[in-house]
């Protein structure tokens, strides 16, 4: 007759036998590479390094910090001042610049920020348009205004609270950024604590405020008019600043000795350039210009600085 | 039995253990870097993209000042008129000449690194704004000064010159610790 501690033995064993095999199971479902949060509540995988995320000796240096990896990078726009206005100031730039943002993901361009990394991964080099919402002022902006702005959209729900996306605010041409717009800078990108996330943030103005300092040329492939060049200006700052903003997000991974990220190695530097003519994607007023271009893209031809490629050696380019 | 006992609270552990094993572990995702802080009403820290005046000026300072370091006649004398002079403060309320200012003398300092860059462009009209910075010799001592310089330069047929420079020592500013590279 088996006693019942042998029973229980048994039972022990069994029970033994299958909380091993659980635990063995339970080994698998770690996340090696890491997860963040997705600013949803939710939280999805970092991609994995793929190689050596970290390429060092192209004439930029890498100095720790995170770069953003989302796979698209969501870009939301805060179109701030009177955007049904005059000159450029009007809808179909929104409309324009809107497509622009939601075809620039992948093009050979925005892959040239692929060969930047940090220690768990590569930029993927796409992006997507997030979406967007629209302050209507005539308030000149200061820098402070400016985070408040980027705060209040993200705070009153107008736009996600997304720490791997980047957001633009983009101002009227009768709108001034007091700390140096026009002056100093054409646009600029920096980050700040909102809503308890890191938020990536950039202010692009009209280049129709200053064609002299911001534009390469005041009429465009994509101007509706002549002298109405604000949308090919915005797009060129525009390329510039997310290029940077995705390789040095926190101001604290991607930048040469001096201090210049890589739109900064190749400002106002175009490489080689075709003219608008019948037959190109250019409008009227561009075709009547001979504008010129050097991106194609979406169905629309754009005019964009070379980007500093980090690799063989480092070169600003159109493209890999 | 005293075997058993053991047997089973040996086993009554070890379950416990590969219990706590089976919570996924998931990496915390990394604090963000501190936020700077803005409480700064100049503005908060920020890479720009310089405007193309900028970047034409700042060539054009640069030049300016290695042809200072250099005594590079030709070069002067393309970038300076006749008629250029400086303005600092002094005990006599003068402004300096060219002849004087091209002299050596601790009283002319040309500095020889530039940041914060900033212009107020016209067409034939360049008002630039930096902080210059540059060896000073204070008797036997040679330390750095800082300096804030307003520069009104003047385009003749497409040749800028320098028409008058206006500049005051500072105490000096502390700089960012990341270089800022135009800015």
């Amino acid at each position: 007759m088996t006693s019942p501690f042998g029973k229980a033995r048994i039972a022990v064993a069994f029970l033994f036998l299958v909380l091993a095999v659980n635990f063995m199971a339970a080994q698998t479902l770690n996340h090696p590479q890491g997860v963040s949060p997705d600013g949803k509540g939710g939280a999805v995988e970092n991609a994995a390094p793929t190689g050596q995320s970290v390429t060092t000796g192209n004439g930029i240096n890498y100095n720790g910090g995170p770069v953003m990896k989302a796979n698209p990078v969501p870009i939301y726009i805060i179109w701030y001042g009177n955007w049904n206005g005059t000159g450029s100031n009007k809808a179909a730039t929104r409309t324009a610049i809107e497509h622009y943002v939601g075809t620039l993901g992948n093009t050979a361009p925005m892959l040239i920020d692929s060969t930047y990394g940090d220690t768990t991964g590569n930029v993927s080099g796409n992006v997507s348009f997030g979406g967007s919402t629209i302050v209507s002022s005539s308030t000149n902006l200061s820098d402070r205004s400016l985070k408040s702005t980027v705060g209040n959209a993200i705070s009153s729900g107008a736009l996600p609270n997304d720490p791997n996306g980047l957001y633009f605010v983009l101002t009227s041409s009768n709108i001034n950024e007091t700390s140096g717009f026009c002056t100093k800078y054409c646009g600029f990108h920096t980050h700040a604590t909102l809503s308890g996330s890191d938020i990536k943030y950039s202010f692009v103005g009209n280049s129709d405020r200053c064609p002299s300092g911001c534009e390469i040329q005041s009429t465009g492939p994509n101007s509706a008019a002549t002298g109405q060049g604000g949308i090919d200006g915005m797009a060129n700052v525009m390329f510039h600043e997310a290029s940077e903003a995705i390789s040095d997000p926190d101001l604290n991974a991607w930048f040469d000795s001096s201090g210049q990220e890589n739109g900064d190695k190749c400002n106002f530097n175009f490489g080689a350039t075709s003219t608008c003519t019948s037959g190109t994607a250019c409008t009227t007023a561009g075709i009547a210009a001979g504008a010129k271009f050097n991106q194609s893209f979406g169905g629309n031809d754009y005019m964009l600085q070379q980007m500093w490629k980090n690799a063989g050696g480092g070169a600003c380019v159109q493209h890999l | 039995m005293k075997r058993n006992v053991t047997f089973v609270c040996a086993t009554i552990i070890c379950a416990f253990g590969m219990l706590s094993a089976q919570t996924k572990k998931t990496t915390k995702p990394a604090p963000a870097p501190a936020a700077h802080q803005d409480g700064s009403i100049e503005g908060s820290p920020k890479i720009i993209t310089a405007t193309k005046t900028v970047g034409l000026f700042w060539d054009m300072e640069i030049s300016l000042a290695e042809a200072f370091a250099k005594k590079d006649t030709a070069a002067l004398d393309k970038m300076l008129p006749e008629e250029f002079k400086v303005v600092r403060p002094n005990v006599t309320g003068s402004s300096i000449g060219r002849e004087d200012w091209l002299a050596e003398g601790k009283d002319n300092p040309k500095p020889t690194r530039i940041t914060q860059m900033s212009v107020e462009s016209y067409p034939d009209l360049g008002i630039v704004q930096f902080i210059g910075s540059g060896p000073a010799t204070s008797g036997s001592k040679t330390g750095s000064k800082q300096y804030f310089v307003v520069d009104t330069w003047e385009n003749h047929d497409g040749n800028w010159q320098l028409a008058t420079r206006y500049m005051a020592e500072i105490a000096p500013i502390k700089m960012p610790a990341r270089p800022t590279g135009k800015q």
